[in-house]
């Protein structure tokens, strides 16, 4: 199956907006969005499963494909590893399922997935703001399951 | 730094007799170079250092890009993770160094400097991973990942 994580793009910070889940995307932000939105739009398939965090920042860059998604609450910030593979149901859903989410959660599943390994929460591998990771768990006769990685943009790389 | 690891193109398996340095890109091959080659031409900067395999698969990739390049043993097919970096001059070169090399190289020297250890990881034909890192601490960020045709 292909899973597509997409963090979320740049948000007001937490000084001007008390509440974590309320901030909201900065005018840079929706820019941010609405490109890597447009290109999302060029290379998913139709029949894709959307799955967003109920952050307002994951939620309106989520808003900027235009598709229909739903809101998931275990994609929140603190959501962890697990809850997000749960979520997608990895490794066995049959349609791509695309992820928009937060970091630490994002970095750490790529880090696990594709490198089997359990980084420390505080230095998870690295995910721009509005960037997005592309995996593929292909079958190989010999070998079993392969994770391999299929793109990675970010809104300075599209 | 900024190192940016691209896989030759798509080439001919060996005819009877001919060397593996020999092969050649195919069609195929020579697309996938022309079309990594504008997008890097597009992004790269101008002083951006490039070194690439003297086999022929590899310098019929790198001529794609349209610059000048320096030909280095250090990353030829076979070349170990430690001889790519010594050639590099990671992590402390001033200028970007684009490599253009071979798999198994390209995946191990990715995973070394994101995870620290060596690891096979697939590297799509004429792929280009893009690495950024300041320290030799295993934690690089992959910049960005690109395959020819998306």
């Amino acid at each position: 199956m292909d899973l597509i994580l997409w963090r979320h793009a740049d948000a007001l910070e937490g000084r001007e907006v008390e509440d974590d889940m309320a901030r909201a995307l900065s005018h840079k932000g929706e820019r941010q969005a609405q490109r890597v939105a447009h290109w999302l739009n060029h290379v998913l398939p139709a029949t894709t499963r959307i799955l967003v965090s109920p952050a307002v920042r994951a939620q309106q860059t989520a808003k900027a494909l235009d598709r229909k998604f739903k809101t998931v609450p275990a994609l929140s910030p603190e959501g962890s590893v697990s809850g997000l593979l749960d979520a997608a149901r990895w490794p066995e859903a049959r349609e791509p399922v695309l992820v928009v989410g937060h970091q630490p959660a994002l970095g750490l599943t790529a880090a696990y997935l594709l490198a089997g390994i359990d980084v420390d929460a505080a230095n998870p591998w690295r995910i721009k703001k509005g960037g997005v990771w592309w995996l593929r768990c292909r079958e190989r006769p010999d070998t079993g399951p392969e994770v391999m990685l299929v793109t990675v943009r970010s809104p300075d790389f599209l | 730094m900024d190192l940016i690891l691209w896989r030759h193109a798509d080439a001919f398996e060996a005819r009877y007799g001919q060397a593996d340095a020999d092969r050649e890109l195919t069609p195929k091959g020579e697309e996938q170079a022309a079309f990594m080659g504008q997008w890097l031409d597009s992004v790269l900067t101008a002083d951006t250092r490039i070194l690439v395999s003297p086999a022929r698969r590899t310098q019929q990739t790198a001529a794609a890009l349209g610059r000048p390049f320096e030909t280095s043993p250090a990353v030829a097919s076979g070349a170990s993770v430690k001889s790519v970096l010594e050639a590099v001059g990671w992590p402390r070169s001033k200028q970007p160094v684009l490599v253009v090399g071979h798999q198994p190289t390209i995946g191990l020297t990715a995973a070394r400097l994101m995870c620290g250890f060596e690891q096979y990881w697939s590297v799509h034909k004429a792929g280009v991973w893009w690495l950024h890192g300041e320290r030799d601490d295993g934690q690089a960020t992959l910049v960005t990942m690109r395959v020819p045709g998306l």
